[in-house]
């Protein structure tokens, strides 16, 4: 059998599944070895959100023990969840992985660098065919990434808030920020900023040291809220997370400090449920204000938006596919025809040499005439048997003739070992 | 010839303006793809600047008097600023108000003609060079200022209205554009006071009342007064943001409205100067 995927994912399998047959990095040589040792050649892709196996010639005990050993790690068998594709199916698959259309979050860049990863870790376990395999779906996730907007756009709550930020500031760097209340997406998205180059981060909570330990986290410092309002002429972005069950930032609370801010834009990212910021504040000139309805609104855009990407970085799938296949399939037909030339041309020398053995009476132009014959004879022979793999390498059908043709000639069976081109 | 070539920097210019314009409304980012806007732009500026050339060897006399001629050289230099913006921000949404003005600058000025030079003007006098010169330059920075303002309050209305679709995604940040509606403004309104200013001077000051007329001179000193008024304030820190870009919006409409009732009303297209 040729190249096999055997795998689950975020669509295949609920996440308990997922979770339980999970292999952390450090354990992936472990498996790859014990597939090795059924004689199989294989890269392991696993993530929170899918775990597959790309094998490079999946003979019936190499399956074998990659069943038994997902199923040994997840404690039941694997066959509810899994899907098994081969050959192009396998690679298409391969190549939308590693470009992100196959993510839960469609367009996500993190799973080009899972799956260079896993790529990098099976290195001592893959062969030329998986080498070749991985590093077409790199430059097929890279083109995408570089050709597309297939990943543009926030697309989760956190990374929304930076996205408005940066449409009203640009550059984020040295920008200030006040942080009111907690949370976990607060502290998310406050962590994004401050990555993002937002400096000054002052944190108001009604627990004094618990914002004192968040403002340790983001490099800012603990203020009381009474402090905080005044703080609305100067800072730059106010992310409010509080548990407050009513509005606390109104007009009548941090308008005169907004009024003093000469025309500087404030944007204001309300994630709290119930909202923090009375509606007012946002029609103040110069306000920006959002809650998490209009971010989870920012997401939903930018979603939309790679969807719409999605027949162009399907037309270069398609167009690295047809590469990787046309490579692919010749090189079964390649390898045939090297070791039949090989072996002619070996028949073919002993043949020629002790002809001439017997020749000796003739001057060095006429043997030279009875070698160049010999040459000619012997490519005649394998002018049409070359054409016809060339032709079957071409159509699918090269691996059986290569068979054939070995068998028939008494060629090695090949590991398929032979050195690759380059296409780059 | 210069004809010729403004008709092919003309055909760039709008080139550049729909490949620029067909992926934002695609919502898609031109920067994937970024390299032929640029080429195509980078070629209508070089096209135009051999036609304004050729014009300057034919006639002996650089492109500043008559209505073609100026109206040309005004669209070269928003063309020239506009692609110098976009080469230093990559933000390639000022296109979409830089082309389509550049075109119908380019459009207006092959409509007209490019005929004979003016015998009235005197061309080859330095004052008029830079009377000319000066006033094209500071009109052509406010038409960036113009630019950036528009895109400002559309930004701004999107970013207000919490409306996250193509001009949220694909129209710079309202900072960068506040930014360069400052730069432009404030260096823009000065050039084009030295340019008035040296009219004035070349002209002298009664001559140019009655010959300019009461109408455009209206229209030119309103427009004056709510630059200045937008680049002091600008100045002071004591404008910004959209504010700020509805000054620059209403003083360049201003400055159309005077080029218009001086070209279409009083004087006629001879007399554009």
């Amino acid at each position: 059998m040729a190249l096999t995927l055997v795998g689950l994912n975020h669509r295949s399998a609920p996440v308990e599944v997922r979770e339980r047959l999970y292999w952390p990095n450090g354990d992936v040589p472990g498996v790859l070895r014990h597939v090795a040792e059924a004689g199989g050649r294989a890269v392991l892709l696993s993530t929170c959100n899918r775990t597959e196996f790309y094998l490079s010639d999946a003979a019936p005990p190499v399956l074998e023990a990659v069943w038994h050993r997902a199923g040994e790690r997840l404690g039941q068998p694997l066959d509810p969840y899994a899907y098994v594709t081969h050959d192009r199916a396998a690679a298409e698959h391969l190549f939308r992985v590693a470009a992100g259309m196959d993510s839960l979050v469609l367009g996500e860049s993190q799973i080009q660098g899972q799956v260079r990863e896993a790529w990098e870790l099976g290195q001592a376990f893959s062969d030329p065919v998986l080498n070749r395999l991985f590093q077409s779906a790199l430059r097929v996730g890279g083109r995408v990434r570089a050709e597309t907007a297939l990943g543009a756009g926030a697309a989760s709550v956190p990374s929304a808030s930076v996205e408005l930020a940066h449409k009203i500031f640009g550059d984020l760097s040295g920008r200030k920020a006040l942080v009111l209340g907690s949370g976990e997406m607060a502290e998310l998205a406050m962590g994004l900023l401050v990555g993002e180059g937002v400096r000054t981060v002052m944190v108001a909570h009604r627990n004094r040291e618990h914002a004192a330990q968040i403002a340790e986290q983001l490099g800012g410092r603990a203020v009381e809220y009474p402090e905080a309002w005044p703080m609305f002429a100067d800072v730059d972005i106010v992310l409010s997370s509080t548990a407050a069950p009513h509005a606390i930032v109104t007009p009548e609370q941090v308008g005169a400090a907004i009024a003093q801010r000469g025309g500087r834009p404030l944007c204001l990212l309300d994630i709290a449920v119930p909202r923090d910021v009375d509606r007012a504040v946002g029609r103040l000139e110069n306000v920006f204000l959002y809650d998490i309805d209009d971010l989870q609104g920012v997401v939903a855009a930018n979603i939309g938006g790679r969807h719409r990407e999605m027949p162009a970085a399907e037309r270069i799938v398609q167009q690295e596919l047809a590469f990787f296949w046309e490579w692919y399939t010749a090189r079964g037909a390649v390898d045939a025809i090297r070791q039949l030339r090989d072996h002619a041309e070996a028949m073919r020398t002993a043949e020629a040499e002790r002809a001439l053995r017997r020749l000796q009476h003739l001057d060095p132009a006429d043997l030279e005439r009875v070698v160049h014959l010999t040459k000619a004879l012997m490519n005649k022979f394998l002018h049409e048997p070359t054409l016809e793999l060339r032709a079957a390498a071409g159509n699918g059908t090269d691996r059986e003739l290569a068979q054939a043709v070995r068998r028939l000639f008494r060629l090695a069976e090949s590991s398929l070992e032979s050195k690759e081109p380059d296409r780059s | 010839m210069f004809t010729a070539l403004h008709l092919a920097a003309l055909i760039c210019y709008a080139l550049t303006g729909l490949l620029v314009g067909g992926p934002l409304v695609r919502l898609r980012s031109p920067n994937a793809s970024g390299a032929l806007p640029l080429a195509f732009g980078s070629a209508a500026v070089t096209l135009h600047f051999a036609a304004l050339l050729t014009y300057a060897r034919s006639f002996g006399v650089l492109p500043l008097a008559g209505v073609a001629p100026a109206l040309s050289s005004l669209a070269f230099l928003v063309g020239l600023l506009a692609l110098l913006v976009l080469w230093l921000t990559r933000e390639w949404a000022i296109t979409l108000v830089a082309a389509p003005l550049v075109v119908l600058l380019l459009i207006t000025s092959l409509s007209v003609g490019f005929g004979r030079v003016p015998a009235n003007v005197g061309p080859r006098d330095a004052w008029f060079v830079l009377h000319v010169g000066a006033s094209l330059l500071g009109i052509a920075l406010l038409a960036v200022a113009f630019a950036a303002s528009a895109l400002y309050l559309l930004q701004h209305r999107q970013l207000k209205g919490h409306h996250f679709g193509a001009i949220f995604q694909l129209f710079p940040p309202l900072e960068q554009l506040d930014r360069l509606n400052y730069v432009a403004l404030v260096v823009g309104f000065p050039t084009l006071t030295l340019g008035v200013a040296l009219g004035i001077g070349y002209a002298g000051f009664d001559a140019g009342v009655q010959e300019i007329g009461a109408a455009h001179l209206g229209w030119g000193l309103a427009a004056w007064a709510v630059l200045g008024a937008v680049a002091g304030l600008r100045l002071a820190g004591r404008l910004r943001g959209r504010r700020a870009a509805l000054g620059s919006v209403l003083g360049f409409a201003l400055i159309a409205a005077s080029y218009a009732t001086l070209v279409l009303l009083k004087h006629g297209p001879a007399r554009f100067l």
